[in-house]
């Protein structure tokens, strides 16, 4: 039987090997933005989407400029790079010559607006149609006016001259020997535009490398300069750090496992079972979640792989206890440990499986890599165990003497004095009373700082082509797209009022919205009738069918908004109209600069939205939930504990653990200064750990404390080394999870008191 | 300072930059048409008038379809519209109008210093003395915006026409004639 398990053993083990090797070889989709936290499954309003859909097709673009003071560089180089961008199989399409870019507003501008003003509307409505034309023809045949003349049949009478002047001074790339080119700060500059295929796997990777590329070839030719911007950059930049401190901080904490474990055993068989059990929990854990999600999230592996400090905890309490002389029988080994073993097993299965019912899509994936990682665990404590040799002499040397002293020495100061025994409990009555005090800050923005570099090359840019990166913007949500019109109206009409107006994009449309079209004396068909005789009194041949070509293709009553904005795919204002969703029509107007409406200013159905304020609201409500999580799972243990062995035992088990959760809290705000999301996400592995310790005190077979003690101490020391190292991480969130891991886990450790201790 | 050629050169085209032109009139006045092309409406909005030109001042005076006077100096430019109060705009306030304007005075008289400022010379063509053209693009970024290319073909001593290209593909062609130099 135990041969049948192990060969069962060995053939799941080589195939979870293989296959994960296998995944690895071909490329994983690693997803590192913090930002994407939020899933489409959870429960998730429409306007939410509206939102991503609008930001993912920001997301999709990158700018590139080339910079030198030489401008034959710029002309020789900018074409052999744009050449060698293009051709990459990530670009869907790339921009870089004079005739891509001859509708320079369209790049500019993808997603400004206009919409005329009521003023404007009032202008036309109260003043004479003649003085109207007559004006409008003085500023037509001027001999200046060659911007009006030239918008003769886009915008007759001249509505919206004024917003395309005021774009006119922003951006200085200008056609310049077949390519877009500025001068500017004494140099010259070549503008190259490239949309990538998002559905690429590993799309991040390969822009990033596409960039290091370029890079490369520029080596040739050191006075010129490169600037790039994308979001994939970041995303890239952001994977890569993640990815270089997840192998080094890795390869560390490795080490100082690998050494606690020899000096303790001084034989490799525990080390190399801890190994194969480490090697064989987190590529099936990896496989499970890979199967399910096609892609795994950066906090979800360095959380994943922390998780299998519990795992080698399950060897190492094995180890602690095979010594030859204890149990005489191998059984008898995991039979000493058995009781504690699954109790651990199932809180830490029930509890991380509780992960993912939060319904975040990082949570979820490290449910499903915790319960199948914790579940492979468990065949190799049952199928390999058993099968290796037992050691031949009891533990000792300086690090198991350390262990063993420390422990006793914990307990007896404990147990020194009915004063000291209650120390314990005086200090987590202390520490709860202490928690209203803590400060929670969810800020998302503090979890995950952009590269400066890539910040730096943005702001260039940005300073070069005028296009300031949005600071702001609105959604706009109605039931019907009339209604959405007529609130953009509303909050148009609110913004001009300001006094210092904010440059809000405006709906390319002219239509205003019925409502106001027949508020309106002259409305839309008295608007185009005037240009229908301007176009008469100018002698333009079919004035009506010109006029129409501008106004009465959307005079029907039951205008489509997007049928409308499609129509005019000169204009690229479909992008700003998001659609419907759901039961809502959405779109999104834009501020550039000025001062911001407040809230409270704005109209019903208007809402400010910023993308990582909506990421930090969801993970306030996300940490509430895990902290109510943690509260349900004390009880729970308590409860069930009591239930089956008492309330004193209860309580002696779950004192530990509660030491650590309060005191891991208080410290890292003390420490930090607030608590956030991944301070609360640590504490719910301090619980599970050190609730582990207080079962594998408190259940294993008696008379084998040094057994208990070495199993504990040891975990604590690889725990701390598995997650203590966290601390170094550069990415604030690992940083704060292993933080508050490293308190919780040393001050349950210190108060985790032998079996029997009377206090 | 009207300026007439005195180019003396055989060749039938050249892409040297044209010799300096010679100011021999302290004002000039004369006629012009305009016919400016709307490719996109098939329209030809056409416009008559005189000018006047002197140091550092051009006076356009549109008698058809409208009549109006627009008067550029060197600090402001004034327009005067029939039924309507004059408009004055200062150059600083409008630096883009002062840019066109000093564009239009500088083709009109011809001086290639003045048009160097703003426009690179991309060809010229002299055929005699009577009749030479040359071809300008500008370099000036705010000029670039609106315009593609200018062209001004001129005489024995006046420009005669000047042409204008703009970005939208619109063409402005204003011929002048009945010129008298003081």
């Amino acid at each position: 039987m135990r041969k049948v398990g192990f060969i069962f053993w060995v053939l799941s083990f080589a195939s979870s090997l293989y296959f994960s090797l296998e995944l690895y070889d071909k490329g994983i989709n690693l997803d590192t933005n913090f930002l994407t936290f939020i899933s489409e499954t959870q429960k998730y309003d429409s306007a939410k989407r509206a939102q991503e859909l609008y930001e993912s097709r920001n997301l999709q673009y990158a700018i590139i400029t080339l910079s030198s003071k030489n401008k034959k560089n710029i002309l020789n180089f900018t074409p052999i790079l744009a050449k060698k961008f293009c051709e990459s199989k990530s670009v869907n399409y790339c921009n870089w010559s004079s005739e891509g870019g001859s509708n320079l507003y369209s790049f500019y501008y993808p997603y400004r607006k206009y919409l005329i003003s009521p003023g404007q509307l009032d202008y036309f409505e109260k003043t004479d149609k003649k003085i109207i034309i007559k004006k409008r023809l003085q500023e037509i045949y001027s001999p200046l006016a060659m911007t009006e003349s030239s918008q003769l049949s886009s915008d007759p009478l001249g509505i919206m001259s004024s917003f395309f002047r005021s774009l006119l001074p922003v951006g200085g790339f200008m056609p310049d020997e077949g390519l877009l080119i500025s001068n500017s700060g004494g140099a010259f500059h070549s503008l190259i535009t490239l949309k990538f295929d998002m559905n690429r796997p590993g799309i991040e990777k390969e822009v990033s490398h596409l960039v290091v590329e370029a890079k490369k070839r520029l080596a040739l030719a050191p006075e010129i300069k490169m600037n790039a911007v994308s979001g994939l950059l970041y995303f890239s930049e952001g994977a890569k750090q993640s990815t270089t401190e997840a192998s080094t901080l890795g390869l560390l904490s490795l080490c100082l496992v690998m050494l606690l474990i020899v000096l303790v055993w001084r034989s490799a068989l525990p080390l190399l079972a801890t190994f194969l059990t480490v090697i064989f929990s987190s590529s099936v854990g990896f496989l499970f979640c890979y199967l399910v999600y096609s892609r795994i999230h950066i906090a979800c592996l360095l959380m994943g792989i922390g998780l299998m400090g519990v795992v080698s905890d399950y060897c190492i309490h094995y180890f602690s206890h095979n010594t030859e002389g204890h149990y005489g029988l191998q059984k008898s080994t995991l039979r000493a440990i058995i009781k504690p073993f699954l109790l651990s097993l199932l809180t830490s299965i029930v509890g991380y499986a509780g992960f993912y019912f939060t319904g975040v899509i990082v949570l979820q994936q490290l449910a499903v890599f915790a319960v199948f990682g914790l579940l492979a665990a468990a065949l190799t404590v049952f199928f390999l165990y058993p099968c290796l040799p037992k050691n031949r002499k009891p533990l000792t040397g300086v690090v198991v003497s350390f262990i063993c002293g420390f422990s006793r020495f914990r307990t007896s100061m404990m147990s020194l004095s009915p004063v000291t025994g209650k120390l314990a409990v005086i200090c987590l009555i202390l520490g709860v009373g202490l928690l209203p005090k803590i400060r929670f800050d969810d800020d998302v923005r503090k979890l995950q700082k952009p590269n400066s570099e890539l910040a730096k090359q943005e702001r260039i840019i940005q300073d070069l082509t005028g296009v300031k990166r949005q600071s702001q913007y609105y959604l706009i949500e109605a039931e019907s797209d009339q209604q959405l019109l007529q609130t953009e109206e509303h909050l148009s009409r609110l913004n001009d009022k300001r006094p210092n107006r904010a440059e809000l994009s405006r709906l390319s449309s002219w239509i205003p919205s019925h409502s106001r079209q027949s508020l309106s004396r002259t409305g839309y068909n008295n608007l185009q009738g005037l240009v229908v005789d301007f176009y008469i009194r100018l002698g333009v041949e079919n004035p009506k069918w010109q006029a129409s070509r501008v106004y009465r293709e959307n005079s029907t009553p039951k205008l489509n908004v997007k049928d409308w904005m499609n129509r005019f795919g000169h204009l690229p204002v479909a992008d700003q109209y998001l659609g419907k969703s759901g039961k809502y029509f959405y779109s999104i107007v834009r501020v550039e600069s000025g001062n911001f409406m407040r809230e409270s200013e704005l109209p019903n159905g208007v809402k400010i939205i910023t993308r990582t304020k909506e990421v930090s609201k969801f993970f306030k409500e996300l940490r509430s939930n895990v902290m109510l999580m943690i509260l349900c799972l004390v009880v729970a243990a308590l409860v069930l504990i009591a239930l089956f062995t008492g309330y004193k035992m209860a309580l002696e088990v779950c004192l530990a653990p509660c030491m650590g959760l309060v005191w891991s809290a208080l410290m890292c705000f003390w420490i930090v200064g607030y608590l956030d999301l991944f301070h609360i996400l640590g504490l719910v592995l301090v619980f599970f750990l050190s609730i582990d310790y207080s079962f594998f005190n408190s259940f294993s077979l008696p008379g084998q404390d040094d057994s208990v003690d070495i199993g504990i101490g040891v975990s604590v020391f690889t725990t701390i080394f598995s997650f203590g190292v966290l601390i170094f991480s550069q990415t604030a969130a690992i940083h704060h999870f292993g933080m508050s891991v490293l308190i919780g886990i040393t001050v349950s450790y210190l108060f985790t008191v032998q079996r029997g201790a009377k206090f | 300072m009207f300026l007439s050629v005195v180019s003396s050169a055989k060749s039938n085209s050249s892409t040297s930059p044209p010799r300096p032109l010679l100011s021999v009139f302290k004002s000039v006045s004369g006629q012009f048409k305009q016919e400016k092309e709307i490719k996109r409406l098939k329209l030809t909005l056409k416009s008559y008038g005189r000018f006047e030109m002197a140091p550092g001042k051009l006076v356009w005076i549109q008698r058809a379809p409208i009549k109006g006077r627009y008067e550029v100096n060197q600090q402001e430019m004034r327009q005067t519209v029939e039924g309507q109060p004059e408009q004055v705009v200062s150059r600083q306030k409008v630096p883009e109008l002062a840019l066109l304007s000093d564009m239009m005075t500088c083709a009109l008289s011809g001086d290639p210093k003045c048009l160097e400022k703003s426009f690179t010379t991309t060809e010229v063509q002299i055929k005699d003395r009577d009749n030479w053209t040359f071809t300008l693009k500008p370099k000036d970024k705010w000029i670039k915006r609106v315009l593609l290319a200018m062209k001004i073909k001129g005489g024995k001593k006046f420009v005669r026409e000047i042409s204008i290209i703009e970005k939208s593909g619109n063409t402005s062609v204003i011929s002048f004639y009945n010129i008298r130099g003081r």
